[in-house]
């Protein structure tokens, strides 16, 4: 039965050993993988810029009746469809150029899909009609 | 039969090899320490002093997110003792500096987005040919009206169906109106008889906004 | 034979649970004794500094942006609530202000701190402190005109 080689004994405390070295590594590990960031934070800029966006369309003179360019865009359907265009360019042209942008009114959405992997700022602005929301995001 | 002791320099390795990773480990941890020092206070800084010159209230502004450029060119004297003490700091309004203490090295940066407005007097003389009104180009919050009609006169002026001048002898002389920054303003003239071209003048301030993204640095 | 044999494996094993033993008490002091309070100081030192942000934060964003507000004097103009952990490094602390800077005031020398705070010209002044955890920031009409903004405790 005995045909090969002595079989070498294999140290019970080398194994021990390296059960202890291996819940010190775990132990290590929680903190090994790094911190966050500092600087401002990805999430309180988009938010700023998203507040930006609503606060410098609600402020604008409307391409042709009504209150603000907000308020002219929110107020029917028939004003959306018409007004839809010249809200994206203006919001494009107002946001700088690495953002993409949504905008919901109560008649309508333009802009691009929102990503769900990504960090969205997002502002609100309350209108006659319903509440006209902005959400920005990193292109 | 030397089995019983030849444990011992086992042990004696395996002790040593838990407390080189027990000493890995607390140097992984020195580190990772001094990496989650994200110095909170300049982000908030950054933030706070981005945030109060957007303000409507702000120090350089008109309005929320507007600017006025003569205020914009005379930032470092309209700022200062508004910004907060004892640190260095960085505006900038699309790429220049316009208030810089010190060297700040961080990388706590917060924009913002906004429009600068340049308030430029425009004057307006209607030439009266098929109407009795003129239709200002631009929108605008207040207006001055100068009449000098001569034989003519004006009895009521309105702006857009709202009588905003009246006077039954007839106006004469510059007269300050104001109007309505939304709408885009028709001002008619009702006269005993036609108006000549230049006998009024219409004179506005027209504000042009052009884009502009301010950066505030912070590095307390 | 006896005389090459060794020392008997059980007191062999108890040599070795021994010697373990020696060890871990060794190594415990050793954390115990530099470097676990090192750690608990760091990690205080950065809690402490993040709390004070962020109830700078919250006392910047409880001032109201309109700036035509009309209130009687006296009267309250806005209250926001602020959450702040409970103890640092085990022990309690106190957040206090000074017009233009708020303090975080700890016993242990290495935690705490002072930090500007950022606040419109209608602000007058910014007085009050707070040791509870869950507290409130609370602005007041001046009588003169402008605002006051007070520090309170969550129940008041």
């Amino acid at each position: 039965m005995r045909d090969w080689a002595p079989r070498g004994q294999l140290s019970l405390s080398i194994v021990e050993a390296g059960v202890g070295v291996l819940f010190v590594v775990a132990v290590a590990s929680a903190f090994a993988f790094g911190t966050p960031t500092g600087g401002v934070g990805e999430q309180a800029q988009l938010d700023a810029y998203a507040q930006d966006a609503a606060t410098v369309l609600a402020n604008e003179p409307p391409q042709h009746g009504d209150a603000t360019r907000l308020a002219e865009v929110a107020a029917s359907e028939a004003a959306f469809e018409r007004e839809r265009d010249a809200l994206e360019r203006r919001v494009d042209r107002i946001l700088p150029d690495n953002l993409m942008f949504r905008v919901r009114t109560p008649y309508g959405e333009v802009g691009h899909v929102r990503p769900s992997s990504a960090a969205v700022g997002v502002a609100r602005v309350p209108t006659t009609t319903g509440r006209v929301t902005i959400w920005v995001w990193y292109a | 039969m030397t089995r019983g002791q030849a444990n011992l320099p086992a042990l004696a390795v395996a002790l040593l090899l838990v407390a080189a990773s027990v000493a890995a480990a607390v140097g992984l941890a020195g580190s990772a320490f001094a990496g989650a020092n994200t110095d909170p206070e300049d982000s908030r800084l950054a933030a706070s002093v981005a945030e109060r010159l957007v303000a409507a209230d702000g120090p350089l502004s008109v309005r929320a997110n507007v600017l006025s450029r003569a205020a914009v060119e005379n930032a470092s004297a309209r700022l200062d003792g508004r910004l907060p003490e004892g640190a260095d700091l960085r505006v900038t309004l699309d790429g220049d500096r316009l208030v810089e203490r010190g060297d700040p090295a961080s990388s706590a940066t917060m924009r913002r987005v906004l429009l600068v407005a340049d308030a430029g007097r425009r004057t307006l003389v209607p030439g009266f040919e098929n109407s009795d009104s003129v239709t200002l180009p631009r929108r605008t919050g207040n207006a001055t009206l100068t009449f000098d009609t001569g034989a003519a006169s004006v009895t009521t002026v309105r702006a857009n169906e709202r009588i905003v001048l009246h006077d039954g002898a007839g106006l004469d002389g510059a007269y300050d109106i104001s109007l309505s920054r939304y709408d885009t303003v028709t001002l008619s003239f009702a006269a005993d008889s036609d108006l000549a071209p230049g006998s009024v003048t219409v004179a506005y301030r027209a504000e042009t906004t052009t884009k502009a993204v301010l950066g505030v640095t912070v590095d307390a | 034979m006896t005389d090459s044999r060794a020392v008997a494996p059980a007191v062999g094993k108890a040599l070795e649970a021994g010697i373990v033993v020696l060890f871990v008490a060794l190594l415990t002091s050793a954390l115990y004794g530099g470097v676990v309070p090192n750690a608990r100081t760091g990690a205080a030192d950065e809690v402490g500094e993040r709390a004070l942000q962020h109830a700078a934060a919250n006392v910047e964003a409880a001032v109201p942006s309109r700036a035509g507000v009309q209130a009687d004097a006296g009267e309250v103009v806005a209250e926001r609530r602020v959450s702040l952990p409970a103890t640092i490094r085990g022990r309690g602390y106190r957040i206090t202000a000074n017009d233009t800077s708020l303090s975080l005031v700890h016993e242990h020398r290495s935690v705490g701190g002072t930090t500007a705070l950022v606040l419109p010209e209608r602000v007058r002044a910014v007085r009050g402190n707070w040791t509870d955890s869950e507290v409130l920031v609370r602005v007041r009409a001046h009588p003169d005109g402008g605002l006051v903004v007070e520090l309170a405790e969550g129940s008041a």
